[in-house]
C-alpha cells in the first residue's frame, strides 16, 4: 500500500469508529440533536422579539374625533392592542404590569392644538425594564403619531405651493422605513444568529470534550502507539464533528424555510461555502481547549469561558452598535461576530461576496491563527 | 553499537521535565525472546521509560533502540514492531469487542480477514471465544484486559510492552495472562512487563529495578536474590536434632557459614552457599546425603518483593548517610 493509501485507510478507520461511537454514545448524540432543536424552538417561538399586539394603555382626556382617529390608526397597525383608561389614577395602578407595558397620555386640548397648527405634546410612559421593547414601542408610536399629525394637517390645510414644499410637510414627518427586515420579524433576525451559535456549540464544546475524554480513558495514548500520526488523529476528530455540524446548519436552514418561511435573500450557496470556514475555526478552538484542559470538567469550563463572551459580544444577544467603544472593539476579535455579519448579510440583506469579502477574509485569518495555535499546542505535548 | 540479539537497547537514557529528572542515565538491554520485568514504585520513572521506548515521549539525553530502531528518529518504524497495552483499559467502551479489534487492526493496516485470523488464534487461548458482539462497557475488568491484550497482539508485534497488564485483575485472570505471556516468549516474542504483583516477576528472565529515575538493579530473579542475600541461603530441617548437630560440625569444618535457629519443635539450620552453580548444589546435596540419607535442603531465598523493598531501603539509608 502506498503511503497516501495507508493514510487514507487509517483515516477511514478513525471516521468509521467515530460514527459508530456517535450512534451509541447517547450523551453526545443528545447534545448534537437537542442543541439545534432546542435553540431553534426557544429562539423562534419563546424568545420572540416580534412586536405583536402589545398592551398599550391609553388615557384619552380629549375624547374627540381626532383622538379616536389616532387610536384607530394605532390599533390598525396590529402592533398594539389598546386598553382605554378613564382615570389618571389607573395609569399608576396598572402601569408596569403585564397588561400595561406602555401608556399613552393624550392631553385635553389635543384637537385644538392640531387645528391651530401648534405643537402637540403627548405623554408616553415606557416600561424600560425591557429596553428593546421600550425602544421599539417608542419608535413605533412616534412614527404612527407623526404620520397621523401630517395627514391631519394636510387634510385641514388648503393645498398651496407653500404647503407642498418639503420643509413644510416632509421634514417634520420622518416616516420610518424599516430596511432589510421589513416586517421587523424577530425570527428573521434570530435564525441567522442561531446558525452561528449552533456551529459554535457543536464544534467548540463537542471537540473539546471528545479529545479530553479519549485522553482520560487512555485510548488517545493507545492510538498514538499505532502507526497513526497526530495529524490523522486530529483530522479524525475534526471531520466527523464538522460533518455533523454542517448537517445541523443545513437542518436549521431547512427548518427556517419550512416552519417560518424564511429563505436567505442572498445566496444560500455562499452561506454554505462560508460556514465550513467558521466550523473549522470552532473545531480548532475545541482542539486547543482539549489540549490545554486537564480533565473533562476542565474542558467544559474552558469551553463555557470561551463561548459566553462570544455570545455576549458578537451581536448575537445584544446589539454591538449600542455598546461602548472598548466592547465594540472587543467584539471584533471574536470570529462569531464576523460570521454573524455574513449570515445576517446573506439572510436579511441579500449581500453577496462583493459586500462580504472583508468579513470572509477576517474569518480566514482566524482559521489560520487557530489551526496554527492548535497544532502547535498538540505537537508540543507529543 | 547495535546488537542483533537485543530487542531493546537503552544507553544512558535521560528524561527531564523542567528541573525534575524522571529518568536518570538508565542503561540496560533486553534480549529477544525473553520476558523482562521492569519494577519501580509510583513516580520512579518506570512509566516515563516505557513512554520513551514506545515513542510517545522524546528522551532528553542518551539513546534507546527498540527492534533496532532509534526512538528519536525512527519512532514511525518502531510503532509497527511493537504492541502496547497500558494499565488503563484503552478500548472504546461503546464499541463491541469485534469493532475494537477491527478498529485497532485497521490502524495497523490489517484487513478484516487478517484480524479474524489473529482473533481465531488468540481468543481460545484467553477464554474469549463467543464474546465478539459484547460491548466493552458491559465486560468485567479481567475480560477487558484480555481483549486489550489481544488488541495489542493483533499485528503480531516482535516486542510487546505490557504496563501493569494485571492491575485490578483476580488471581485466576492473572494466571490466564501469564500463561499466554510465557507462551509468547517461548514463540520468540520479547515481552517488557511492569507489574505491582512482584510474585509475577518469578516468570521473568530478567528484572530491572528503577528507583528515583536510576536503575538500581538488573539481573535474573535468582541473580538479584542471591546478590541481595549475599549468597544462596538454604535451610536444613530434620526431626532428629542430633542429625542436624552432626551436619553443623561437618559443614563448619568444610567452611560453610552456618546459623542455627530454633523454629517450632524441630530444629532448623541455615547455610549460605556462595557458589550457586548446579554443580555446587549437587556437591552440597551429596555431602548432606553422606551425613544422613534423610537430610535434604530447601532454598531460603528472599522473595522478589523482599529484595525490592530491601534495596530501596538500603538506598535510602545510603542517601541519609551521605547527607
Amino acid at each position: 500500500m502506498t503511503r497516501l493509501g495507508a493514510k487514507l485507510s487509517r483515516l477511514r478507520t478513525l471516521l468509521w469508529r467515530e460514527f459508530i461511537e456517535l450512534r451509541r454514545d447517547q450523551f453526545t448524540l443528545r447534545i448534537l440533536v437537542l442543541i439545534p432543536v432546542l435553540q431553534l424552538t426557544l429562539m423562534a417561538y419563546a424568545i420572540t422579539t416580534d412586536f405583536d399586539h402589545l398592551p398599550l394603555c391609553v388615557l384619552d382626556r380629549a375624547r374627540t374625533r381626532e383622538t379616536r382617529q389616532l387610536l384607530s390608526d394605532i390599533a390598525a397597525t396590529g402592533y398594539f392592542s389598546i386598553r382605554p383608561l378613564t382615570e389618571a389614577d389607573e395609569v399608576s395602578l396598572s402601569f408596569g404590569r403585564e397588561r400595561c407595558r406602555a401608556a399613552l397620555l393624550i392631553p385635553p386640548d389635543f384637537s385644538e392644538l392640531i387645528t391651530n397648527h401648534k405643537e402637540v405634546r403627548l405623554g408616553l410612559l415606557l416600561d424600560a425594564s425591557d429596553t428593546t421593547l421600550a425602544t421599539s414601542t417608542e419608535g413605533f408610536l412616534t412614527a404612527i403619531v407623526r404620520t397621523f399629525y401630517t395627514h391631519t394637517r394636510l387634510e385641514r390645510t388648503p393645498l398651496t405651493d407653500r404647503n407642498l414644499r418639503p420643509e413644510a410637510v416632509g421634514v417634520v414627518t420622518p416616516v420610518r422605513r424599516v430596511l432589510f427586515n421589513p416586517t421587523l420579524s424577530g425570527t428573521a433576525y434570530t435564525l441567522p444568529g442561531l446558525l452561528g451559535m449552533i456551529c459554535l456549540f457543536l464544534t467548540v464544546f463537542i471537540t473539546a470534550i471528545a479529545l479530553v475524554r479519549e485522553r482520560e480513558t487512555g485510548t488517545l495514548e493507545q492510538l498514538l502507539v499505532t502507526p497513526v500520526t497526530s495529524t490523522e488523529v486530529v483530522l479524525g476528530k475534526i471531520l466527523p464533528f464538522g460533518i455533523v455540524a454542517m448537517g445541523a446548519v443545513i437542518f436549521c436552514i431547512g427548518a427556517g424555510w419550512l416552519l417560518f418561511d424564511l429563505v436567505p435573500v442572498g445566496s444560500t450557496l455562499l452561506l454554505l461555502a462560508v460556514t465550513p470556514i467558521f466550523l473549522l475555526i470552532g473545531l480548532a478552538q475545541g482542539l486547543l481547549i482539549s489540549s490545554l484542559a486537564r480533565s473533562s470538567v476542565d474542558a467544559v469550563e474552558r469551553s463555557v469561558l470561551t463561548m459566553v463572551p462570544q455570545m455576549m459580544l458578537s451581536d448575537f444577544l445584544f446589539p454591538l452598535a449600542l455598546m461602548s467603544q472598548p466592547f465594540r472593539t472587543l467584539g471584533e476579535i471574536f470570529p462569531l461576530t464576523h460570521y454573524l455579519r455574513v449570515t445576517r448579510g446573506i439572510y436579511l440583506k441579500g449581500q453577496g461576496f462583493v459586500e462580504l469579502w472583508p468579513e470572509i477574509a477576517v474569518l480566514f485569518f482566524f482559521l489560520v491563527l487557530f489551526v496554527t495555535l492548535a497544532s502547535r499546542t498538540i505537537k508540543k505535548q507529543g | 553499537m547495535p546488537n542483533d540479539s537485543a530487542a531493546i537497547e537503552v544507553e544512558k537514557l535521560t528524561r527531564r521535565f523542567g528541573t525534575f529528572t524522571a529518568v536518570d542515565h538508565v542503561s540496560f538491554q533486553v534480549v529477544r525472546g525473553e520476558i523482562f520485568g521492569f519494577l519501580g514504585s509510583n513516580g520512579s520513572g518506570k512509566s516515563t521509560t516505557i513512554r520513551i521506548l514506545c515513542g510517545l515521549l522524546a528522551p532528553t539525553d542518551g539513546t534507546a533502540r527498540v527492534a533496532g530502531f532509534d526512538v528519536r528518529t525512527q519512532a514511525e518504524q518502531i510503532r509497527t514492531h511493537i504492541g502496547y497495552m497500558s494499565q488503563k483499559v484503552s478500548l472504546y467502551a461503546n464499541l463491541t469487542v469485534r469493532e475494537n479489534l477491527l478498529f485497532f487492526g485497521g490502524l495497523y493496516g490489517l484487513t478484516p480477514e487478517r484480524v479474524a485470523t489473529r482473533q481465531a488464534l488468540l481468543f481460545p487461548r484467553l477464554g474469549l471465544s463467543g464474546l465478539d458482539r459484547t460491548l466493552i462497557r458491559e465486560m468485567s475488568v479481567g475480560l477487558k484486559q484480555r481483549v486489550a491484550l489481544v488488541s495489542a497482539l493483533l499485528h503480531d508485534p516482535e516486542i510487546v510492552f505490557l504496563d501493569e497488564p494485571t492491575a485490578g485483575v483476580d488471581v485466576l485472570n492473572r494466571q490466564v495472562f501469564w500463561d499466554l505471556i510465557r507462551e509468547l516468549a517461548a514463540e520468540g516474542k520479547t515481552l517488557f512487563v511492569t507489574t505491582h504483583y512482584l510474585d509475577e516477576m518469578e516468570y521473568a528472565h530478567h528484572v530491572g529495578f528503577i528507583d528515583k529515575g536510576k536503575l538500581i538493579g538488573f539481573d535474573s530473579p535468582l541473580g538479584l536474590k542471591v546478590a541481595f542475600a549475599g549468597g544462596y541461603p538454604v535451610r536444613l530441617r530434620h526431626d532428629d536434632p542430633s542429625v542436624l548437630m552432626r551436619a553443623e560440625t561437618h559443614l563448619r569444618s568444610a567452611g560453610y557459614p552456618v546459623t542455627v535457629a530454633n523454629e517450632g519443635e524441630g530444629r532448623t539450620m541455615r547455610v549460605t552457599l556462595t557458589d550457586v552453580s548446579t554443580a555446587e548444589l549437587d556437591r552440597f546435596r551429596h555431602e548432606l546425603h553422606a551425613i544422613a540419607p534423610t537430610l535434604d535442603f530447601t532454598d531460603d531465598l528472599p522473595s522478589i518483593e523482599e529484595v525490592f523493598a530491601g534495596m530501596i531501603r538500603r538506598r535510602q539509608a545510603q542517601e541519609e548517610g551521605v547527607q
